[in-house]
Parts: C-alpha cells; sequence; structure tokens
C-alpha cells in the first residue's frame, strides 16, 4: 500500500516527531492517543516509527560507547540501568565462582588455524568495511568494499573495520597483524581492537598468543603487544576467557563480565585492570575518519574534473555532477550533452558524488561524438551490480558498422574493445579483450576501467585501476568512430537480427574520451587522483 | 569451583534480550527515563520468578509479559497529570507490536543502508541527534541556525528514513499492509 504524504500523515508524523524528541505536551498525547486508538494505520506508522527510533538509539551507543560510558549515571539512565543490574549480578558471580588470580599461566602456542587452507580461495567470510589513511604491509592489499577471504592482513598503520559474515564487527587500529579464519573466527597476534558482537553472531571468538576471546553477545576491547603482553577488556556483556589451544575446555574457561578487564604479563601472570573503552578505537572514529578522507578525495576529484576543462585533448567528458532528470551534461568544449532515458540519478565513489544508476533494460544515457580517430582513450568509473552471462554496454555505437566503436564488459568479465572491420563478412567483428577482471568479489565495488585504441603503435591497452592488465595487438589497420552511440545499453542493433540485451547493470559516475592514446603514467596518475 | 549456573543462565538470557524488551517498553511508555524504572522493576520480577520460566518457550515472549504488567502497574501509580496513554491505547498498541515485530526486524537490517543514503550534512545532524554528545541546542548556537529548524530537518530525516525502510521493504515483499 504507498502511502501518500496526506495532512493526517503529515500530523502524525509532526507528533511523533515532538514525542521521540521529549518535545510534546498534554495536548499532542491527547491527539496521539486519538489517532492511535481509531486508526488501525496509524498504530503500525507508530510502532515503526519508535522502533526507528530506538534503533537509531542503539546505534549510536554502539558507536558511541567510548562516550557514553563516561557520562555520570543519572545523565544516562539507559547505561546506568545495564550496568547496574549486570554489575550487581556479576558481583553475587565474583563470590560464586572465587577463582584465583594468575594461578595458571597458559601455554603460549597458537595453533596454525588456517594453514591448510592457504592458497587462493573464493570463500569470502568477511567484508573490508572501511579502510582509512592505511599503510599496508602486505602485498596485494584489499581495498575499501571488498570481500575478504581466510588468510593473512597485515597493516602498518591506519583504521580498518571489518565485518563478519557471522555479524561480528571488528575496528583494528594499525600496526596490526590479524588473520581472519573463519566467518565467526580471527586471530590477533599483535595488534589494538575493538569488537561488537550482535546476538546473531554469538560466539564470535579471537584467539591471541596467551587466550581465546569468546563473545557472548556485545562488546570487548583487546590489545596484543609485540612482547606478548595483552589485555582484554569487557565494555558490555559477557565474554569467555579459554586458553589459547582451541580446544575451549569447560573448567578451563573464565567468565569476564562488563566493567572488567584482564592482562598478561609477557610470562603470562595475569591482573586485573580497570577498562578504559577510550583507549580502543571506535566505530565513530572509523565513521568520522572515513567522512572526513570521503571529502577529501572528493574535493581532490573535482580539481582534477576542473583541470580537464583546459585539456585540449578531451574530446568529451561526462563528469555526472549536473544532476539534471534528462540530460548528463559534457563539461568538454564540444558540449556534446547526452539524453538520459530511464536511469535515475543515485551516489557515486564518494557520498556528494552523484552517479546514474543503470538497471532496467531499458536504461540508457543517448550521446552523438563526431569525429574519426586514430588514437583513442575512454575511460570510466563504474560499479558493476551484478555479472551476468552476457555482455554488458560500456558505451556501443547504435550500430555496428566498419569502425564503429563497442566498449563493453565481456561475457566472462573481461573488458573488451570490439568494432567492425571492411576486411571480414558483414556478420562479424574483431574484439580486443583484456582476462577477466570482474568477479563475484568485485560487484558493488567502485572501478576504474580505461582502453586506449592506438592505431599508429596497432596496439589496443586495457587498464583496471590505473594498471595495464593486457596490450593486444590490432589486426586491421583502421580508424574508430562514435556518432550516434549510447551509454550503458545498444541503441539499434543490426537490423536482420534480435535485439539483444546488452544493458549495463550498475552505476557510473564518470565517463571520458580523449582524441589520444594516453600512455601508462598519466593512466595511473588519473586513477590515483579519481580513486574513492 | 562450580560457577552458579541458574545466575549466570540468568545472566545471559537478559544479556542478550534486554534491548529487545526495552524495544518493547519504549513503544508503550516512550520516555527514555520511565523506561528505565519499568526495566529495572521488570528484570527484579524476571529475576525472582526464573524458576518458573519454562525453556522450551523463548525468553523474550515471557519477559514481554512480564514488562507489560510492569507498565500497566506503573501507569496507575502515576498522577493523573502524567503524559501517559489510556489502558485502552496500551492494549492497542501491545497487539500491534505484537503483529510488527518479525517486520521489525527486516526493518532495522535496512537501516544501515538507509543511512548511507543521506546526504553527509543530514547523516551528521541525526548522529548527532542521537550520539548524546552535543546536543540539538549546542549545535543551533554553533551553527547559528535555530533550534527549531534543526528539530524540523530531524523530523524530515526520519521521514526520509522510514520512506527508504518502507521502499526496500515493498522491494523485498515483505510489505504486507
Amino acid at each position: 500500500m504507498a502511502e501518500t504524504q496526506s495532512k493526517s500523515s503529515r500530523d502524525l508524523d509532526r507528533l511523533l516527531s515532538q514525542l521521540v524528541d521529549g518535545r510534546a505536551d498534554a495536548d499532542d498525547i491527547d491527539a496521539l492517543e486519538r489517532l492511535l486508538r481509531d486508526d488501525p494505520q496509524a498504530r503500525r506508522h507508530y510502532v515503526r516509527y519508535l522502533d526507528l527510533h530506538s534503533e537509531l538509539l542503539h546505534h549510536a551507543e554502539m558507536y558511541d560507547s567510548a562516550v557514553v560510558v563516561e557520562v555520570p549515571p543519572a545523565a544516562n539512565p539507559l547505561r546506568w540501568f545495564h550496568m547496574s543490574t549486570l554489575i550487581a549480578i556479576a558481583a553475587t558471580l565474583l563470590i560464586a565462582v572465587g577463582f584465583g588470580i594468575g594461578s595458571r599461566p597458559w601455554s603460549s602456542t597458537i595453533p596454525e588455524v588456517a594453514e591448510e587452507g592457504s592458497g587462493p580461495t573464493d570463500d569470502g567470510v568477511a567484508i573490508l568495511v572501511h579502510a582509512v589513511d592505511v599503510e599496508w604491509a602486505m602485498n596485494g592489499p584489499p581495498s575499501p568494499g571488498s570481500i575478504l577471504s581466510p588468510g593473512h592482513l597485515n597493516m602498518e598503520r591506519g583504521l580498518v573495520q571489518i565485518e563478519f559474515y557471522g555479524g561480528a564487527r571488528l575496528v583494528a587500529e594499525g600496526p596490526f597483524d590479524l588473520e581472519i579464519v573463519s566467518v565467526n573466527q580471527a586471530i590477533c597476534r599483535n595488534g589494538k581492537l575493538r569488537a561488537f558482537v550482535p546476538l546473531h553472531a554469538r560466539g564470535f571468538s579471537v584467539l591471541a598468543p596467551q587466550f581465546e576471546v569468546v563473545d557472548l553477545g556485545t562488546e570487548f576491547g583487546m590489545e596484543v603487544a609485540n612482547d606478548g603482553q595483552s589485555q582484554v577488556q569487557v565494555f558490555s556483556g559477557v565474554v569467555e576467557l579459554y586458553p589459547p589451544d582451541g580446544k575451549r575446555v569447560a573448567e578451563h574457561r573464565r567468565p569476564l563480565l562488563s566493567g572488567n578487564g584482564l592482562a598478561w604479563s609477557s610470562s603470562g601472570t595475569q591482573s586485573d585492570i580497570e577498562p578504559d573503552p577510550r583507549s580502543f578505537p571506535s566505530f565513530a572514529d572509523v565513521r568520522a575518519r572515513t567522512d572526513s578522507e570521503s571529502r577529501r578525495r572528493y574535493d581532490l576529484w573535482q580539481a582534477y574534473s576542473k583541470s580537464l576543462k583546459d585539456d585540449s585533448r578531451i574530446v568529451v567528458h561526462y563528469d555526472f555532477e549536473s544532476y539534471d532528470s534528462s540530460q548528463l551534461l559534457d563539461s568538454g568544449k564540444l558540449h556534446v550533452h547526452g539524453s538520459i532515458v530511464g536511469s535515475d540519478w543515485s551516489t557515486g565513489r564518494w557520498p556528494l558524488k552523484h552517479a546514474l544508476e543503470f538497471k532496467r533494460p531499458g536504461d540508457r544515457v543517448r550521446i552523438d561524438v563526431p569525429g574519426e580517430f586514430d588514437t583513442m582513450t575512454i575511460a570510466a568509473w563504474i560499479r558493476v551490480d551484478a555479472l551476468s552471462h552476457r555482455r554488458q554496454s560500456l558505451l556501443l555505437t547504435d550500430n555496428y558498422k566498419v569502425g564503429h566503436l563497442h566498449w563493453q564488459i565481456g561475457r566472462s568479465g573481461d573488458l573488451r574493445i570490439g568494432t567492425r572491420t571492411p576486411a571480414l563478412d558483414h556478420t562479424s567483428g574483431v574484439g580486443y579483450g583484456s582476462p577477466r577482471l570482474f568477479t563475484p568479489k568485485q560487484v558493488g565495488l567502485w572501478n576504474h576501467v580505461c582502453s586506449v585504441y592506438d592505431r599508429p603503435s596497432r596496439r589496443v591497452r586495457h587498464y583496471f585501476n590505473g594498471h595495464e592488465v593486457a596490450s593486444v595487438p590490432i589486426e586491421f589497420d583502421q580508424s574508430i568512430q562514435i556518432g550516434a552511440a549510447e551509454i550503458g545499453n545498444w541503441g539499434e542493433p543490426l537490423q536482420d537480427r534480435d535485439r539483444a540485451i546488452r544493458n549495463f547493470i550498475g552505476r557510473m559516475d564518470e565517463l571520458s574520451i580523449w582524441n589520444t592514446a594516453l600512455d601508462s603514467t598519466e593512466i595511473n596518475r588519473i586513477y590515483h587522483e579519481t580513486r574513492p | 569451583m562450580q560457577m552458579n549456573d541458574f545466575t549466570e543462565e540468568f545472566v545471559g538470557f537478559w544479556t542478550r534480550h534486554q534491548a529487545e524488551v526495552r524495544r518493547y517498553v519504549f513503544k508503550l511508555v516512550p520516555r527514555s527515563a520511565d523506561v528505565d524504572d519499568i526495566l529495572q522493576l521488570t528484570a527484579t520480577g524476571l529475576w525472582k520468578k526464573f524458576e518458573l520460566f519454562d525453556r522450551d518457550r523463548p525468553f523474550v515472549a515471557w519477559a514481554i509479559r512480564f514488562a507489560y504488567i510492569e507498565v500497566l502497574a506503573w501507569r496507575q501509580r502515576q498522577a493523573r497529570d502524567r503524559l501517559v496513554f489510556s489502558e485502552e491505547v496500551l492494549a492497542l498498541v501491545d497487539a500491534t507490536i505484537d503483529e510488527e515485530t518479525p517486520l521489525l526486524e527486516l526493518r532495522r537490517k535496512e537501516l544501515d543502508r538507509c543511512m548511507n543514503k543521506l546526504s553527509l550534512p543530514d547523516r551528521e545532524l541525526i548522529q548527532q541527534r542521537y550520539a548524546q554528545r552535543g546536543s540539538v541546542k549546542d549545535r543551533a548556537e554553533q551553527s547559528g541556525v535555530s533550534h527549531h529548524k534543526l528539530y524540523y530537518r530531524i523530523e524530515k530525516i526520519r521521514q526520509l528514513l522510514m520512506r527508504c525502510i518502507e521502499a526496500s521493504m515493498a522491494k523485498e515483499e515483505w510489505q504486507n499492509g
């Protein structure tokens, strides 16, 4: 049932907003009482609205518990309640248990849990949600948004947020040596992290040289220093500590309740410590730093984008920033504006950047680019949202005649340039493809794709995120042209064929064409100045 | 050196489910301070009666019945001038929560995605509103915008989030209304 914004629903929203912001007076409550009594739809809306409010509070608490804990009890009754009840019960538990501190130094070997599956695998177990100001100490580091398979993550400095498929979230601050083991387990050999473990992820565990932490829901921090000194602090909920043998023998189990902490010296002696949530990186830190990094990146891109206005080699440059519902503006000198058909505006590489979303088979942008080219560089920032077992158009000329450019993602996830050539018969063309670039792991990530057509040196080169991934000889010596064409679709295929579906499924937030063959250095520079 | 299993079990149940019980109580008594009182009483009551808890049934459902009784008792104790709903409306809302609960869980999962769809200034404003770090009034003073305007914007942002969640739910065909 579509909800129209009628006067009564506006009134209800106003009342609800005043209610949750603590600004409702007796008249407002009376009005709300009547609405809730008489209208089942209003009751449902009320329940959903208050649930949203609760969830926003819950989120803020989760992101911000470091701040919340230091608020005096009276000013923050919610936290106070939670803590006081738990502390009261915890006191009972401690008396009942009475375990001896430091009585049994645990062994300090870490089982090589992930050794067996160390070969490359496609089995993702977690997502690297954010990575800010990072300096990795590893080959082929993951980019933000990537899926992580079991394996090591080594970082010199920076801040990352990782979400395990099992539901647990981690914020870790470099330097660290972290190994992702499974959807529900990690090993921390060195570093500092904060884990938030929602109900669904109960049982999430982190192994350290001197112990294993098994979370029973909610939040803890831990730190492992190079010399083996380590500590665990529980900010809310309960964790269980076990010896680091991974066996979790019940009689060696030790519960650690909210508001408690335990430290190990390098020789394994244990001592109680006061938890200090502020000494651990928080989700709020990650968000704040991600936001400011994203602003900085967006500004950098704007400067780059502006510099193209004076670049005489530019044929067209669509910056996707005009946000016009019908036109895609070309900021180049030719003003080859495009007509948007179907596609909706959406968010691009950064929250502030606009993008067009291509989803339905009809979505497209129609353009008409004059000229014939011996050399051409075509580049775009795209986010592929689905892999299909067919081609997906990035830019295809309406027809497919001699010299017409077809730039697309191939069936196997490759990047390819195709064209028709007079030397061939009339039913086929010639294609220059890259190896497979788009795998399920790339879905939903922003990638820079760039292809160079270089007739004088008889080469087609493809670039992926600034790196050359293919260099293919041109078989037939000819120029290329675009003319009437479509971004994200195929306008008028050959008359003697059924209309093949070629639509792009994803987002695009920049497309540029140069009338020259840019070299590897420049393409790499462009990537680095414009990456998310 | 045996752990008190009974206590440990209760702590486990309550730790896992108190957020859910809190959400429930808040919908009947939408004022944080009152909710805390009611939850405190509920927890004490549950703890005393925990031996009667049937392990084959969900803890949350059991706890929520207790909480409802505490809400009604709390309402009785309130003076006439307090801003509270009538018993009739409390019963109607209680029934609606019961119907909506499966959907609410799904809706919460959409929130993160919908937060990311907000513009950066909107996201910052709503985070500040909920983070309790700075009050809306402080923000109004800093930015020179009247706090009425900020409250109005916050109201709009919540509407945007509601609509975004509705849209996702409609897409997922979870909508049953």
